[in-house]
């Protein structure tokens, strides 16, 4: 099961709601075996992303040390803006970005 | 059976009954799936009775080593600080609750018809900041029209505060037409006499780079850690025993790590309502430019916001035990977004000022929280949302405007002084709103350190 990182401030509201549409994404490309979702602080993000070898690409909070752990460990980065302004467009440009990299496809 | 019994079969088990009763129905309503609708229910209960589990695990723990802490020191922190997730749960359990949804979409419309704002607010998850607001003003006044009324002129000051940080969150993170419309950010106006006057001293008119601060921080600002941090502190104040004060720390180490966790289940509850009443409004509005309201994250990538959020635990602390009268002990609500988010889009993100400004205005939030303390506890025995035991008061350390939620709540029983706060704090918002108008983008506004050219 590969993973994708979410992270807001305090993990709770922004990267939820990030998470929920998703895994809608996910639900409706039927990859629910192949891909799920997990939420945390973005002051966690570097934390998990070290230890975590499953996570394939970061959405969130971009600070400046989580950007250079996502490129330190080639891993695709996305602001979450598009799900929190329910931007359907940037929204599948950025799942199917996910997927591809993660060789899904 | 009656209507009447009907209605108090359904009321009379608690929030954790009625509240998931009510989403699956507004679910169904809105056309989502049965299934979806259903499980959006179960998250609310869990998200209730997870926070009632979490909350007594806290009050429990906390309650004998505040009590030591009185007999070694003398200092009577007895308000628990449950966070804003605590007050969210707290607030999602009135049974109005979900009418603050329509109260948020109304005022907004009118003010778009009457070109009174660019701003739509799509940040449906901050409604729960209008039921606070309205609770605390009905729990004072018992007065629907007041909780309402001065409801809806948070709903305005949140639209313009939107209106107004568009500007800066392009010229500082490159979006554009996206704005945050969070009431956490009305701190701005408070402290905006003190930020003016640092413009007429030359230190403050510096950029600090605090990205190299930020990775020092590091792990320190995970938030087991924090609690950990928080814990030791608190043991060793209270002179309690080695084993006791490790025993202590690493519970409040866990219970602080369980928070979000916990907290997750009410917004992946409410998103699929968000996200319809965001589309609604987006579509009603197609053929104008106008600014989406968002959340504070939007701006969460700001080294400086971090910073000033860490470094003001230590602050936090500080005044919590110096500070007379002080009841709050800062512990879930210990990162203080109204000060670094409202501090950030104030000062641009000069981080010396959000750092000093931090200082000077912590004791706002503590005297805030020990202003809300009795009133939180109240309702959240009074919805069942949370058990608190007997004795025990919970409050919310970082209270989002806590100034202005305070004069609303003696607006109704006719307090001149909160009369004279409210407009002394509406004449502020408008010679801010003003001033950053006028004012140089934030990236013009300082000199880099150690570069003598002069933007100013």
């Amino acid at each position: 099961m590969k993973k994708v990182l979410i992270c807001c401030g305090s993990g709770v509201a922004s990267s939820e709601t990030t998470a929920s549409l998703f895994n809608d994404q996910i639900e409706d490309a039927s990859l629910e075996d192949e891909l799920s979702t997990e939420v945390h602080p973005v002051n966690e993000a570097i934390s998990i992303m070290e230890s975590d070898d499953s996570i394939v690409a970061y959405i969130g909070v971009e600070t400046p040390d989580v950007v250079g752990k996502c490129e330190e460990l080639n891993m695709p980065h996305f602001n979450m803006n598009p799900y929190l302004t329910f931007d359907d467009d940037a929204q599948e440009e950025i799942f199917n970005k996910i997927i591809e990299k993660a060789g899904l496809n | 059976m009656s209507m009447n019994d009907i209605v108090q079969a359904i009321l009379a088990p608690g929030a954790q009954v009625f509240v998931p009763v009510l989403i699956i129905l507004l679910g169904l309503l809105f056309k989502m799936k049965i299934r979806k609708a259903i499980k959006s229910g179960a998250d609310l209960v869990v998200g209730f009775v997870g926070m009632s589990i979490l909350i007594g695990a806290l009050v429990d723990q906390i309650t004998p080593m505040t009590k030591k802490l009185g007999a070694a020191t003398g200092l009577h922190l007895t308000a628990i600080d449950v966070g804003w997730t605590g007050a969210a749960a707290i607030s999602w359990a009135w049974s109005l609750a979900f009418t603050f949804f329509a109260l948020t979409i109304g005022v907004n419309l009118i003010m778009l018809i009457l070109n009174w704002t660019n701003t739509i607010n799509a940040d449906m998850w901050n409604v729960w900041g209008k039921v606070l607001t309205a609770y605390i003003i009905y729990y004072m006044s018992g007065s629907y029209i007041w909780a309402y009324g001065l409801t809806a002129i948070q709903v305005i000051i949140e639209l313009k505060l939107g209106d107004l940080w568009e500007s800066q969150i392009a010229d500082m993170f490159g979006y554009t037409n996206t704005t945050v419309t969070h009431i956490e950010t009305f701190t701005a106006v408070i402290m905006f006499p003190i930020n003016r006057l640092m413009d007429f001293i030359p230190i403050f008119n510096k950029r600090i780079d605090a990205k190299s601060l930020k990775k020092k921080i590091g792990m320190l600002s995970e938030p087991w850690a924090m609690g950990f941090i928080i814990g030791i502190l608190i043991g060793l104040l209270s002179r309690a025993s080695i084993a006791s004060v490790l025993n202590f720390a690493t519970y409040m180490l866990a219970i602080m790590a369980i928070f979000p966790v916990v907290a997750k289940y009410f917004q992946s509850a409410l998103t699929p309502f968000g996200a319809a009443m965001s589309k609604y409004m987006k579509a009603r509005f197609k053929n104008r430019e106008f600014f989406i309201g968002l959340d504070w994250p939007i701006v969460g990538q700001s080294a400086e916001l971090w910073v000033t959020a860490t470094i003001n635990i230590i602050f936090f602390m500080f005044w919590a035990i110096v500070l007379p009268g002080n009841t709050t002990l800062p512990f879930a609500g210990v990162i203080n977004y109204c000060l670094a988010v409202g501090g950030l889009l104030l000062t641009g993100g000069n981080l010396l000022r959000m750092i000093v400004l931090s200082f000077i205005y912590t004791p706002l939030f503590l005297y805030g929280a020990t202003f809300l303390a009795p009133i939180l506890t109240k309702m959240g025995k009074m919805t069942q949302a949370i058990k608190i035991p007997a004795g025990s008061q919970v409050t919310w350390s970082s209270i989002e405007a806590p100034d202005l939620r305070i004069m609303f709540a003696y607006m109704p029983l006719g307090k001149w002084w909160s009369y004279v706060g409210f407009v002394v704090l509406m004449v502020l918002f408008v010679f801010m709103y003003r001033h950053i108008k006028k004012a140089p983008l934030p990236s013009e506004r300082y000199q880099e350190l150690g570069n003598k050219k002069s933007n100013n």
